[in-house]
This record gives C-alpha cells, structure tokens and sequence, in this order.
C-alpha cells in the first residue's frame, strides 16, 4: 500500500480495515512515519500514544479521544499492543477509565469498558531489544470478538471490580482481583483524585482506575488468531 | 378497595402481611442469603453450599447437610411465627440459635419463587414444598439429598419497585460474597462454598479453630493474636498492623457470641486501642469475637439481627479497649496508648497497673484495692441491677452497674470488679506463625525490629554515617544498614515528651516576647475559653483576647521551632473534629500534630551532632517504630541481604 501524508478515508467496511491493517503488516515504525510525514522525536513517556497516534492515522480511524469506538461506523475498537519476538504480549492493555461513584450500578451488559471490547481490530508491536521506536515493528492485525466464554469471564471480573467498589471497599482493590480484566490505578500521579463512595456510603475521594487487560488473555488472543509470529519485515 | 372499606380497621391479609415483614427482612439478595446460611447453621450442618445467579436476583441456592425436616415440619416451617428455636418468652434470653422470628422463610417465599426440598438422614423420601410469591405452599413428596436445600427464584418479581432498590449485579454478588464470608469466619467447623454464576468463588474448608479459619480468610495479613477475658466476657482478636487500617469498619468483622453484628462502639474502642498510631475514622482489618452469656445481650433488636444490645455496654466496650490494647501493643510494639483522659477517665484508669488487683470502676475512691479472695463472684444476671437504677434515679445513668450496685450494697464490696478486669491478665499477643516467608526484596518492618526482644536496637549504638537527601540518615548497625527518616524519628522523639510532659502535667514552656494576636471563629474562641487549662497542660498558653481574637502568651519550649500560630490552629482543628470526644479524645492528635509541625523536618539539614543526638533520643521514648500518625521512622537492610544483592554471596 501506498501511504500518503494525508490521513486517509475512514474504511467503508471490517474488510477494507482489515485490507489496510495488513498492508501495515511487516513495516517499521520509522517507515510508517516517514509515510505520513511524522516525526518520530520525543521521549520514551509519550512513546505509546505515538504508536497508538500512527496506527490510527495510517488506518483511517475518526473516534479521536470521543467516547466511542476509534471506527465507529463500524463499531470497532484500535488497541495496538506492544509484543516481544516470541509474540508475547508485554504489558496489559489499557482499555478504559471506569467511573468509580457510579460502580454500584454498573452493569456489564451496558457498561462502556463491555462496549469497547464489542470488536477490537489488535494491532501487534513488535519491541526490539534496545525499544527504539523507528525499529518498532508492525504485526499482523487480529479482528477479535470476545466468544460467550471469554465474555463469561470478562463479565465476572467486572463484577467482581465494580463489586468491590460499589460497596465502598475501592481501597481494597488490588491488581490481583479478575482474571483477564483488572482495575489499576489511571492517574498522572498519585495526588489525582475522583469522586466515590465509602463503605457507608458517604462521598469521598480516590485515585481514578483504569480497566485492563491482564498479559495472559491478550495473549492468547493473539497466538488463538495465530497472529505472532508473522513479523517478517517489510522493506 | 372502597374509601369507606379502607377506613375500617381490617386485618391484614395473611400474604400483604407476609410482603411487609418481607421489607425488613429481606431487604436484597443477602439478606436472603444470611437468613438461609443461618438456618443451615443452625440445623447442625457442617457443610453449605450457596449458589447465586446474576447477583442473586435469577437464583439464590443454599444447600445443606443438616438435621432437615419432616413433612410436617417443613410445611409449618413457611408459614409466619413458626419456629423450633423458641417457645417461651424465657427462651429468648438465653437463645443459642441465630434464628428465632419463624419470619424468614414465609417473608422469602412471599416475594420470590421458592422451593424447598428436605430431608431427615433416616426418611425415606423427601418433602417439596412450593411458593409462588406468598401464594398457598403447595407440599409434596421427593427425592433429595439428606438436609435442606432452598431454592429462591426471581426474588422480588411480585414486587418490581423493590427491584428498583437494588444495586448492580457486581454490588449485589459483592454484599453476598460478604455475607457468606462472614458466616465462615464465625462458623470455623463448616465448609463453606460461594459459587456465581457457575463458578465456585469462595471456598472455605473446614478449619479447626476461628485463628485458622482467620488467618486462611486474611491471608498473608500480619495478624495479633488478641485473648483475653474480663468476667463473663471472652474476647478472641485477630487484627491487623496499624498501616494495613482502611477507613471504616467494613473489614473488621466482630461476632457476639457467634453472630455477625455491626456495632461502631465495638469498632471504635478496638480502633482506640491502637492509639495515637491509628487515625480517627481508620480501622484494622481483622475479626473480633465476643462471647458472654446470652442473658446479658439482647439479639431481638432489629429483623436483621445485625444489631445487639448489652446489659453494659460501657463495661464491654472497656473491656474490649483493654484486651485489644494489650495484645496489640505487645505484637506491634505500638506505644500504650493508656486511657481516655478527662471524663471518660473513670472507666479506663488503672493507676496501679494491669497487675493491681482491683479496678477502679467509676472512680470510685472508696473501692477497696484488695477483695477477700473466698469472696462469691459477681453475677450480673441475678444482681438486682435495675431495682437499684430505679432507687438511685435517673441521674445515675453515668454510672456503671458495679458503681450502682457498690453504693446500695446489693453486692459486697469486695465484687466490685463485675467483670474480673483487675485479675484477668492479658493474653500474651501473638502474631501470625503463618505470615509466608519473605523474599528478598522485603525487609522487616520498623515494628519487627522495634519488637525484638527488650530491643534489640539500640539507636545510640548506631554509628551516623550520612545524610542523603536532606531527608534521611544513614546508620550502620552491626546486623546492617539503618535508614531512618529524619522527621519521622525526630517527631516520634518529640511527641513522646511532649506526651510524657503532658500526662505529668508538666510541659516545659517558653514564653513569648510579646504576645501573638491571631484571629479566630467564635467555635475557636469558645473553645480556648471552655478548655483554657486543659490547654495550658499542652504547654500553649493560649487566652481569649477578643470575641474573634485569641492570643498566645508561650509554647512548648520543644516546638520552639514551630510559629506559634500554627501550633495553636493545629490544637484547635484537632478540638473542633473531636465532637463527642472533646478534649480528652483530640490531646493524643493534637499533640501529634503539633509534634509533627515542630519537629526537624525532611529538607532540614542535621548536623552530625545533631543526628546522633536524635539516635541518642530514640532510645529514651517508647519507640514503637512508626511516628505518631503511623508512618514507619527506620528500615534496617541486613548485611547479608546487601551481599546478596551485590552477588557477594
């Protein structure tokens, strides 16, 4: 595929999305870059959002920082996710921030952070050794869709987050609770903090949570698509 | 219904009546729960099983292998005010059961699908007994497993605008999940198995003792062993290190005589007990239970029966204090935070120690120090504790039952410790034998090396090294290397004295020069006028200098370094949150605070004089390892640990 430093057309269709993400399959970040006419300068803190940034330019995604899905005609999520060279993934995967006064009426079934993972287009990272970012790597893309298991257990580690915290016990949440989705703490620093609930209800304040997903459900979403391992580079 | 016939005083049809007293009972899913884990334990079973769907609303199960049910039984067991846990009266004050109403089951059938299936180990066929929201029990043959099982579908389909009142499904798992742990924690001896939505989330084997079933619930929790017993009063503690407290009690469980109770006096004296350690409003982690004959605690307070009330609370609260406070002192080496001051004084007062062998209740001076050993125990139940009450008048309320039945002489002078506070020595504290063995990268804690016996650290022998970042001093120990926290340690130093000098009444002050004039609120004005010299006792000579201006004439001569302003809006702030506790309650803050504000602090640069002189200090207050609002003062690194680390071993 040609890259032009425009940002391209939103895709019509998943195919068409799916076209251009495995055109993207193979190519350095630096090459990506240079395509779309980008610097890749800055330091390692804004790295991430730089990867994410390229990724959704070079696809066409319009859902911006709104509060919908990155292709939202279509319904469907961007997550790039930074992975070695044995395709394991190498960190959770930020998926939304979660309104911890509302937890104890939050519903999986309509919750946002249920909605964004409806259909995720998975876009690999591969991270050499030294994590220079032009020498990133792009992988093959995965158009996921949670099956009725795996939505089973996402489902009950929601409730079992927002269980907590709606009962006022957010102190008492650690990482370890979910298996493949868990609550950490989303915050520029420690000092931020957002409204909740104590365990007798009245208002107080915490650090805001983010949900993630845990390395291991990641990862078997990839190797079950059969996605890494296909890092050839494009040249 | 006509106006007219709704003006007519009617009974109540049997299910309306049923749906009411559904409304305090069941109030949600765990509601139900604890009402049916609670029948089970009291059916003698040793195993329960509860399943629950979709946060308990779909599908509420509790299974178990209890005594279970004749046919009879079962089908009288649904209807309202039957029970087989009472018959009289009488039987309430000495109830062993956790149920006792005959309300839960005809409340639960009354708003939900409900059935249950029973069966007695020797019958040969079950009994099945079928409601439909409170409709007619509907009661056939089965077959089933011996003991009960009861399945309660669709709860509150009759009666949709009490599903409004309930929470998400998360909060509702949450609520039952806490419910069944809380019957395992109080239920040792039963296995208890939580499963939702298809998968087992709890289990809780069964365990030989409430330490294990403790410790297993708590897991790697450092836990102090608190025993102890005061009369009739048996405490059993498992509690948690001061800087693992949550705010609120929602994770300290407490259990009078088996049953789950929520009970803030209760919380609040085991909170207290920690001292100055542990921040008003911040409570450990940890289970607590209370055991007492069951005439000196009335269970029939509330439908939910998670409220009790005592023939004495104050003396059980006291006690309480006491137990807790010995056994976490000791584990946690926490300084003693002693006893209320001022008003409160009275109850917790020892002035010749734990060992003494009478307790001065209600200071009262006329109590004799030393009972005659032959003389008969006191026993509250048959003490005619109320026709004295009502002969010394309501102003008397204050007193505690001892106190009352010492001056009328309905007991002997001699048993004037109702409660056997001053004999009952102290259960030696133990922490957790199964806290997991540590990685390398953790160290012991301040209190650990604090704790070690007769202390093993001697600050003053450490030899000052450094200061790095204006913050901490560097030590080197012959077992390792010290890290202190300059502030932390210099404030633990000067509270100390300050307290010391304050409960001497004896804090050295400096006077000021010329008076500082500071503005204040008419609360704040009021205040320094109400407790001028309580206040005075602080070392703060504060007056009144005007309807909004307070002056200060001297400070303690220690926070020297402190704006003296400062140190008065740290006292007040700490009087005007204390509320009921008034002065006595806010001194140990207060003084903390003002410790806090005058004391070296991180950024100060020490003086290698200086650092050894505080090193000097620590040794002489009663280090507890933490400064007063809690936070650690020292971390010791082993030197084997640092060769370890440097490959050298």
């Amino acid at each position: 595929m040609k890259l032009t430093p425009l940002t391209p057309a939103s895709p019509r269709s998943e195919e068409e999305l799916l076209g251009r993400a495995r055109e993207l399959a193979g190519r350095r970040m630096v090459d990506l870059a240079a395509a779309l006419g980008v610097s890749l300068a800055g330091d390692g803190v804004s790295t991430k959002g730089k990867m994410g940034a390229l990724i959704e330019r070079a696809l066409g995604a319009t859902g911006g920082s709104a509060a919908v899905p990155d292709f939202p005609h279509l319904g469907i999520e961007l997550k790039t996710i930074p992975i070695d060279r044995e395709g394991r993934p190498r960190e959770s995967t930020f998926v939304c921030t979660l309104s911890l006064a509302d937890a104890d009426r939050a519903e999986w079934s309509a919750s946002w952070v249920r909605r964004k993972l409806a259909r995720v287009l998975w876009i690999p990272i591969v991270i050499p050794p030294d994590r220079a970012l032009g020498e990133r790597i792009i992988g093959a893309p995965v158009l996921w869709r949670p099956t009725p298991a795996e939505d089973a257990v996402l489902r009950d580690d929601f409730d079992e987050i927002m269980g907590l915290i709606g009962l006022g016990g957010v102190d008492h949440l650690t990482a370890r609770t979910g298996r493949a989705l868990q609550a950490r703490p989303k915050a520029a620093h420690g000092r931020v903090r957002t409204a909740a609930f104590g365990p007798d209800d009245e208002p107080t304040t915490a650090l805001p949570r983010g949900f993630y997903l845990r390395v291991g459900f990641t990862e078997a979403i990839l190797r079950g698509a059969g996605a890494a391992g296909s890092f050839e580079l494009k040249r | 219904m006509s106006l007219e016939a709704l003006r007519q005083v009617h009974v109540l049809p049997e299910d309306l009546a049923n749906q009411i007293a559904a409304g305090e009972v069941v109030e949600r899913p765990a509601s139900v729960i604890k009402e049916l884990v609670e029948n089970a334990l009291d059916a003698g079973a040793r195993r329960i099983r509860v399943d629950i769907e979709q946060g308990g609303v779909v599908l509420l199960r509790v299974a178990d292998d209890g005594s279970g049910m004749s046919r009879d039984d079962a089908a009288l067991a649904v209807l309202r005010h039957a029970t087989s846990k009472i018959a009289a009266m009488d039987d309430l004050t000495h109830l062993r059961s956790f149920g006792f109403r005959g309300e839960a089951l005809p409340s639960i059938a009354s708003v939900a699908r409900f059935e249950l299936r029973t069966r007695r180990r020797d019958d040969e066929e079950g009994t099945l007994v079928r409601i439909e929201g409170g409709a007619a029990a509907v009661v056939t043959p089965c077959g089933c497993a011996a003991g009960t099982a009861i399945e309660v579908r669709d709860l509150f389909f009759n009666v949709p605008a009490r599903r409004k009142f309930l929470k998400a499904t998360g909060t509702e798992s949450a609520r039952i999940t806490e419910v069944v742990q809380a019957a395992a924690l109080g239920e040792p001896g039963v296995t208890l198995i939580l499963s939702r939505d298809g998968r087992v989330v709890g289990e809780w084997l069964r365990a030989n003792s409430r330490e294990e079933r403790a410790r297993s619930i708590f897991g790697g929790e450092e836990l102090a062993a608190c025993r102890g017993e005061r009369g009739p009063l048996s405490v059993e503690a498992y509690l948690s290190r001061p800087e693992r407290a949550r705010p609120g009690a929602g994770s300290l469980s407490i259990f009078v005589n088996g049953r789950h109770v929520r009970d803030r006096t209760l919380a609040r004296s085991i909170a207290l007990a920690y001292g100055s350690v542990l921040e008003a409003g911040r409570f450990p982690l940890g289970v607590a239970f209370l055991d007492l004959p069951p005439d000196l605690v009335d269970v029939n307070v509330h439908p939910q029966k998670t409220e009790v009330r005592f023939a004495d609370g104050r003396a059980i609260s006291d006690a309480l204090y006491k137990i807790v406070m010995g056994s976490v002192v000791s584990a946690f080496g926490l300084p003693d935070p002693g006893g209320y001051r001022g008003k409160k004084q009275k109850l917790f007062e020892d002035p010749a120690g734990p060992a003494a062998s009478t307790w001065t209740w209600g200071g009262s001076s006329e109590a004799p120090r030393d009972p005659p050993p032959a003389a008969p125990r006191f026993d509250p139940a048959t003490a005619d504790v109320d026709r004295v009450m009502s002969e010394l008048g309501p102003e008397t309320s204050d007193l505690d039952v001892s106190t009352i039945a010492l001056v009328s002489g309905v007991i002997p002078l001699a048993e004037a410790d109702p409660w056997g506070l001053a004999a009952a020595p102290i259960a030696p504290a133990q922490t957790s034998p199964s806290v997991p063995s540590r990685a390398p990268a953790e160290y012991p804690t301040a209190a650990e090396i604090a704790a070690k016996t007769e202390r093993q650290v001697v600050f003053g022998a450490l030899r000052f090294v450094a200061q790095v970042r204006s913050t901490f001093l560097i030590c080197e120990g012959s077992d390792g290397l010290y890290l202190l926290d300059q502030h932390a340690a210099a404030e633990r130093v000067t509270f100390d004295r300050l307290k010391k000098g304050y409960d001497a009444r004896a804090v050295a002050t400096q006077a000021l020069l010329f008076p500082v004039v500071v503005s204040a609120s008419v609360n704040e004005v009021a205040i320094v006028e109400e407790a001028h010299e309580a206040i005075a006792a602080t070392g703060l000579d504060a007056r009144v200098a005007g309807p909004t201006a307070l002056s200060i004439h001297a400070v303690p001569t220690l926070l020297g370094r402190a704006s003296p302003e400062r140190l008065l809006r740290d006292l007040l702030g700490e009087m005007s949150l204390a509320g009921e506790r008034a002065f006595s309650g806010a001194v140990d803050r207060a003084i903390a605070t003002m410790a806090c504000h005058g004391s070296l602090r991180a950024g100060d640069p020490v003086a290698p004089e200086e650092a050894r002189a505080l090193l000097a200090a620590l040794d002489e207050v009663d280090f507890a390892g933490h400064c007063p609002h809690g936070r650690p003062v020292v971390m010791r690194i082993g030197w084997s640990e640092l060769e370890h680390r440097v490959g050298r071993r």
